[in-house]
């Protein structure tokens, strides 16, 4: 490759990635307003939550005021933007402290398990959807195409208590539940987690095999592959160089679309295994109304799902050189 | 064996109510907490023994631990075993000093409140006068109790050290029941600090300390070893409290399921709030068992008295006249193990109070008259709004079979079915609905229920119940508050400010080796519970 061809190459992925940060703004935005909107339109008054039964309207009222909740509408909407701008987002009204020192001790153990989840997800999703395409129409790949089916039919809180059941309760092997933080140890860490990890990574994993079943099929049916089979290319070398590499985009594209999904399903297991995460701070906030923190549990994850879904893009043109990104197609 | 807490003579004999009280609790010791709790073998331990880690788990651990930041009682659960209040209550809701040596009633308003000697916190520093006076002014801004107390105090002036004298506007007999819930604090740490910043890092005097707390994360508590206890036997928050466990960790699990495995895996100890579908399987396991306390919830509906068709009391009667409570508790809640069918406002095992004054026709339905009073409310039919939510069982058990049971009366009802923070707001709009679900818990004193305020959602206007509850605050005499109450409860459902369908039983798992004298101190007091060290 010429120095001449390189440097269009850099310039269109620079601007890709500069078109990407700006679609960004309103990806993040919309969600947001959205959120703001449908929190202050929905019934639910933080501040009678907070004082409880006991209290008087006028102390309701008071509170109220003092949480700024009678202000205007778009006098509150202002504070929240510049609470976005800042990104201080603002404080948690019922933990009396700002909405940045809150989020990132959850944050940390969703990611931890995410990423576990994801591994577990990419790892049996990938094994099982190409043992099902390499050996379509046999036995084994019958059985894994079964196996996809039930993982996709069973919900992830039935995978979560049949792993409880077997590897907590009987085995003993694993915490039934509860979270032990990397300060208690490694090992203690890592047996509170495993099977919130697995439960959600298992659920996910169905999902995968079946994308990557199809994706494989596609190409295996294509010219190129039947080329390199004439020309006497070993069937193993064709699978795992060739075919591989060309399905691998959908599954990347899938990855990404995991990170959302794995996010969303944090909140089920999280609850199901009392883990400390994301999911179960945004269900706690949103039944108490805590408006600063559902805001601030949004934009974060938000803005984390466009982030990875943006290193998935940007990651194709590694894996398959035919896509450059930011070339418009001839 | 149950023991009774002694108050000091001197209370006693300013604090009447803690009498009655006292001797309603030897009444239901007649019971044995047998009788009255437990399904297995928790109360059968032997001696108490020291030792060991007891783990809880609980459906959440406190956001905010700081008992004056937060109203929800089930946050009090870690400032009850590190905190004390200068008065507090036993299982059976007798009233009794802890911090509180002595209060002296010098007439006209004016009492004197002598504090325990040689009490320190749990960082070395003496509980002084002080203290009191800044955790009290603190304590004023908190709804409820706080509140009631600000509005009676006229002032609070150390002497000494241990000595203060409170000034009330009007002599009343609820000072004790209001300082229940006024934990003691270092005046370092509470001193004109505001209950929206919340104390993160509780110092008190109680038998145990906090060690670590992470927000919806473990919460670590280790002996105190400078406690100094009471000597009389220890019941609830009243009398000695033992610390037998080494350390007590509360674990947050949010499923009831997961603490049900838990426990039977040997994970956890004790595990709360156990679904109702789960006793029979585990009262009949072997490595744990199903522990029922005594009825303490309240399943109520609270009628639209500011307007709409249930602003008129005969479609109130019409209502209570209609329902069979025995059938709705029992489709509610599925064994009648699980509940009391009582229309007493405060429970049984409030003995003190629980009466069953008025309730001549509660659970007696009637469709003839029910038939009687909806023609003369003028009802043709109409919908009628319920605001419940499934957010909890005790709120929204009851209404299916009502509901039912409504419509064969010929009453129309709108079930909605929302949130539980919708209902909480909607409730205060009375354009906004006709009746909502709720729940009482059993208050130690029927002034403390804010059920009978006219500030109330619902917004019951009643003359009479304003003579009786001032009679109620101001009087001393025990059997003439009594009575006092009695005619209050008569008047509840002559009115129907509100309906009591029943009252539930919490339900808990706990492994084997636990053990209790009173099991109700599971619902809320730890530091008497033993772990079998064999």
């Amino acid at each position: 490759m010429t120095s001449s061809t390189r440097v269009p190459e850099a310039a269109d992925m620079l601007r890709y990635l500069a078109q990407r940060l700006l679609a960004l703004l309103p990806t993040v935005a919309v969600p947001l307003v959205l959120v703001f909107l449908l929190l202050r339109l929905a019934p639910g008054d933080p501040a009678a939550i907070l004082l409880g039964d006991s209290a008087t309207p006028d102390q309701v009222a008071a509170l109220r005021e003092q949480l700024g909740l009678n202000a205007p509408l778009w006098e509150q909407f202002g504070r929240f933007l510049g609470d976005v701008v800042t990104l201080r987002l603002g404080d948690s009204l019922f933990l009396g402290k700002p909405v940045v020192d809150v989020i990132p001790d959850y944050a940390l153990v969703t990611l931890e398990i995410s990423v576990i989840a994801l591994i577990v997800a990419l790892a049996l999703g990938i094994g099982l959807g190409a043992l099902a395409a390499f050996r379509n129409g046999r036995p084994a790949g019958r059985i894994a195409t079964a196996l996809g089916i039930i993982g996709i039919s069973v919900p992830q809180f039935v995978v979560a208590l049949i792993l409880i059941v077997v590897f907590a309760a009987w085995l003993h092997w694993f915490n039934v539940g509860g979270f032990v933080p990397m300060s208690k140890g490694f090992w203690p860490h890592l047996r509170s987690i495993t099977l919130p990890a697995l439960s959600l990574g298992i659920a996910e994993s169905a999902f995968v095999a079946r994308i990557t079943r199809g994706a494989i099929l596609d190409v295996v049916r294509e010219p190129f592959v039947t080329t390199a089979r004439s020309l006497g290319v070993a069937p193993r070398r064709i699978g795992a160089v060739h075919v591989v590499r060309v399905a691998a985009l959908p599954i990347m594209t899938v990855a990404g679309l995991l990170v959302a999904s794995l996010l969303s399903g944090s909140a089920v297991v999280e609850t199901i295994f009392g883990v400390p995460g994301m999911g179960r701070l945004l269900l706690d906030a949103v039944g108490r109304r805590d408006y600063s923190l559902v805001q601030g549990i949004v934009l974060f994850t938000g803005l984390f799902v466009i982030i990875v879904n943006l290193l998935v893009d940007l990651s194709y043109s590694v894996v398959d050189p035919r896509v450059r990104l930011g070339r418009k197609s001839a | 064996m149950r023991h009774d807490v002694r108050p000091n003579r001197r209370v006693r004999r300013l604090i009447p109510l803690a009498a009655l009280a006292a001797a309603s609790a030897l009444v239901l010791s007649g019971c044995g907490a047998d009788g009255t709790t437990s399904t297995g073998s928790i109360s059968d331990g032997g001696e108490p023994q020291a030792g060991g880690t007891l783990t809880v788990a609980l459906s959440a651990t406190p956001s905010i631990i700081d008992p004056f930041a937060t109203s929800l009682q089930a946050d009090w659960v870690i400032a009850r075993q590190v905190c004390e209040p200068l008065f507090d209550v036993s299982t059976s809701f007798e009233i009794g000093p802890v911090l509180a040596k002595d209060l002296v009633d010098n007439g006209g308003g004016s009492y004197t409140l002598t504090l325990r000697d040689g009490v320190t916190f749990q960082d070395g520093e003496p509980f002084t006068s002080a203290d009191v006076i800044a955790s009290l002014n603190r304590y004023f801004l908190t709804p409820g109790n706080g509140s009631i107390l600000k509005s009676l105090t006229t002032s609070i002036e150390a002497v000494d050290d241990t000595t203060l004298t409170i000034t009330l506007n009007t002599p009343s007999p609820l000072l004790p029941t209001l300082l229940t819930t006024a934990y003691m604090m270092p005046a370092s740490v509470v001193k004109d600090r505001p209950i929206t910043d919340p104390v993160s890092d509780l110092v008190c005097t109680g038998p145990y300390k906090l060690t670590s707390y992470a927000a919806d994360g473990d919460v670590v508590l280790d002996r105190w070893d400078g406690y100094k206890k009471l000597d009389t036997p220890g019941d609830g928050g009243l009398g000695a409290k033992n610390a037998y466990a080494d350390q007590i960790v509360f674990t947050p699990m949010p499923e009831a399921s997961t603490r049900r495995q838990a426990t039977e895996a040997g994970q956890v100890d004790i595990g709360g709030s156990l679904s109702y579908d789960d006793y029979d399987s585990v009262s009949s396991g072997g490595v744990a068992q199903a522990v029922l306390l005594s009825p303490t919830s309240g399943s109520t509906v609270v009628f639209n008295k500011a307007q709409g068709i249930m602003s008129n009391v005969a479609m109130r009667q019409a209502f209570l006249a209609a329902l069979n409570m025995d059938d709705i508790m029992l489709a509610a809640f599925g064994n009648p193990e699980f509940y009391s069918v009582d229309g007493s406002i405060i429970p049984e095992v409030n003995s003190t109070w629980a009466t069953d004054a008025g309730t001549e026709n509660y659970n007696k339905p009637d469709l003839d008259r029910v038939k009687k009073l909806l023609d003369e409310a003028g009802y043709k039919g109409e919908p009628i709004r319920w605001l419940t939510t499934k957010e909890d069982p005790s709120w929204y058990g009851p209404s299916l079979p009502a509901q039912q049971q409504l419509k064969e009366a010929g009453i129309n009802i709108d079930l909605q079915v929302i949130d539980r923070a919708s209902v909480i707001q909607l409730r205060t709009d009375p354009t906004a609905f006709d009746l909502f679900s709720s729940g009482i818990p059993t208050y130690a004193d029927p002034v403390l229920l804010p059920y009978l305020q006219q500030t109330f959602p619902g917004t019951w206007v009643s003359p009479d119940r304003d003579a009786l509850l001032a009679k109620l605050s101001t009087e001393s005499d025990p059997a003439a508050r009594k009575a006092t109450w009695e005619q209050l409860q008569t008047l509840v459902y002559e009115d129907l400010p509100f309906l009591k369908f029943g009252t539930s039983r919490p339900l808990l798992i706990t492994a084997n080796r636990v053990h209790t004298e009173h099991p109700d101190e599971l619902a809320g007091w730890y530091y008497n519970t033993w772990l079998d060290q064999s």
